[in-house]
């Protein structure tokens, strides 16, 4: 659900359990097994876009957060090349709910790097106020994300199992 | 019988049709030419690391007589992954060098950059016998042994002020280039791995863009120059017998900042749930300690940065694996769990932030 899409991971584990692991397999029975999960996995990302709705609220923040930035930095000569993947990101429009967060979050990150290369030309009362904005909207975007990613086990993977 | 491993990269396969195994034997016996019925046995992939793939291994041979046994570990250089780029070589030369130092690390004994060996760039060196000390590992492994804990503590603190005070000026390390000020080397450091981040936008979070800022409007000036390992931690080196015997992973070893090396062991995400750094000491014993041992006053608005540091370096790792993985260059699935685990890192990056 973030800027790499449900729909990129997936298919390339699907990729991964076909190419790499099914083959290594030793048992029909293991085999099949790895095919019904290949087959699993191919339909998961229509799942994931039912629960997309999750976003809305933080894709509109960032809406409003990017269409400040884009006024503050309009106010700069020069910034032009900042200024256009703004426009064009808030100028989009996507049937999918995930694909327009990805494409938020990127252009997000982008504008956050141009508040802080022009900041000694823009209003700074604005621009700190903002900044607070952006510092507020990346806490509770991490606090949802937390809620819904499980941890991962890291220590089980690294010791093989 | 053993037939032959299965490559995380694909590297090994890709190299010939020869066993991996037999392809050892083949390189082993260009080596030690005086060796005759070289066998190998116990070949196994380590789990551990994610970056070079490492093969530990038993060569037997007879030689003038006698029969021969040693414990060897071959490190394979991977063409894509999380710390690109990737040149075996100085890591291959700083073992070198740093071999009868105060500092442990493995013997090294060959290089070779003919990727026709063994399918990618790789170093031989010397199996050194002892444990990883990992929290999860075991309930007997040593980390869980409150004692053995106390005295960790003290050898990592030891060791790595042995690393911060190497004479680098007298030994031969003119493959590691020198910062040329103070503040060069954070420079260095953030342009690297800000163009690692830019170039596999797959973990192109805004809290990132929110970190570089901070990080460039507040650069730190360097105590001193030294050798620095880029990766100390818990984790990266082998216990036995009370001691360190040898410190690993030296792909990230540059000469700059030793703070450096102080910041990313405080880092919140090596500590798991105690507090602690590293799960072994407390923060203030840590830095007084390390001071007391190395010469090195650890200023704590440099450490502070160079914590911040560590969580954007620890993403832009995070998102060159990633990449290598969606990209179909890598298979390891593990990889593609750092989508998830880059989370946690975002959390604590935003809690040394302050917000």
């Amino acid at each position: 659900m973030r800027v790499i899409t449900a729909n990129l991971l997936l298919r390339r584990l699907t990729e991964t359990v076909e190419r790499s692991l099914s083959q290594q397999l030793p048992t029909p029975y293991l085999r099949s097994q790895s095919t019904a999960i290949v087959n699993l996995l191919s339909n998961l990302a229509e799942r994931m876009e039912e629960k997309a709705e999750l976003l809305a609220p933080g894709s509109r923040e960032m809406r409003n957060i990017l269409e400040e930035a884009l006024e503050i930095l309009s106010a700069v000569k020069g910034a032009g090349t900042a200024i256009k993947p703004i426009k064009a990101t808030l100028g989009m429009t996507s049937t999918s709910l995930i694909e327009e967060s990805a494409a938020l979050r990127q252009t997000l990150y982008h504008a956050i790097e141009a508040l802080y290369r022009w900041e000694s030309k823009l209003d700074g009362e604005r621009l700190a106020a903002l900044r607070i904005r952006i510092r507020v909207h990346l806490r509770c975007q991490l606090d949802q994300d937390l809620a819904i990613y499980h941890p991962v086990r890291a220590g089980k993977m690294l010791r093989g199992g | 019988m053993f037939l032959g491993v299965t490559s995380l990269s694909g590297v090994i396969n890709q190299a010939s049709s020869l066993p991996f195994e037999q392809r050892l034997i083949s390189y082993l016996s260009t080596k030690l030419p005086e060796a005759r019925e070289i066998s190998i046995s116990g070949l196994t992939q380590a789990t551990e690391g994610l970056s070079y793939e490492t093969y530990l291994f038993q060569a037997s041979w007879h030689q003038a007589g006698k029969k021969m046994i040693q414990g060897y570990a071959v490190r394979l250089q991977p063409l894509w992954g999380p710390v690109p780029p990737y040149d075996v070589e100085p890591q291959f030369r700083i073992l070198q060098s740093l071999y009868g130092t105060a500092v442990p690390v493995p013997r090294v004994f060959w290089m070779e950059k003919d990727t026709g060996i063994l399918g990618a760039p790789f170093f031989i060196m010397k199996k050194v016998e002892g444990e990883i000390p990992l929290p999860w590992k075991s309930a007997k492994g040593s980390y869980n042994d409150p004692g053995q804990r106390e005295l960790m503590a003290r050898e990592v603190v030891r060791v790595l002020a042995a690393l911060h005070t190497v004479d680098w000026k007298a030994r031969d390390i003119d493959f590691l280039p020198p910062p040329a000020t103070p503040t060069s080397y954070a420079q260095r450091e953030i342009k690297r791995w800000e163009a690692i981040q830019k170039e596999n936008e797959y973990l192109a979070e805004p809290i990132l863009a929110e970190a570089y800022g901070w990080l460039k409007a507040h650069i730190p000036r360097a105590p001193r120059t030294t050798l620095v390992h880029g990766d100390y931690r818990l984790g990266n080196f082998i216990w036995r017998e009370n001691r360190i015997a040898a410190f690993l992973d030296w792909e990230m070893v540059a000469l700059g900042d030793p703070l450096s090396d102080i910041g990313w062991m405080c880092m919140k995400v090596f500590q798991g749930h105690t507090g602690k750094v590293n799960g072994l000491m407390d923060r203030d014993e840590f830095l007084s300690s390390y001071e007391k041992l190395s010469g090195i006053h650890p200023n704590p608005e440099s450490v502070l940065w160079w914590e911040v540091f560590g969580y954007v370096k620890l993403m832009a790792i995070l998102s060159a694996g990633l990449r290598a993985y969606i990209d179909g260059r890598r298979d390891d699935v593990r990889l593609a769990i750092f989508e998830f685990d880059a989370l946690s890192h975002l959390n604590l990056l935003a809690q040394t932030l302050g917000f």
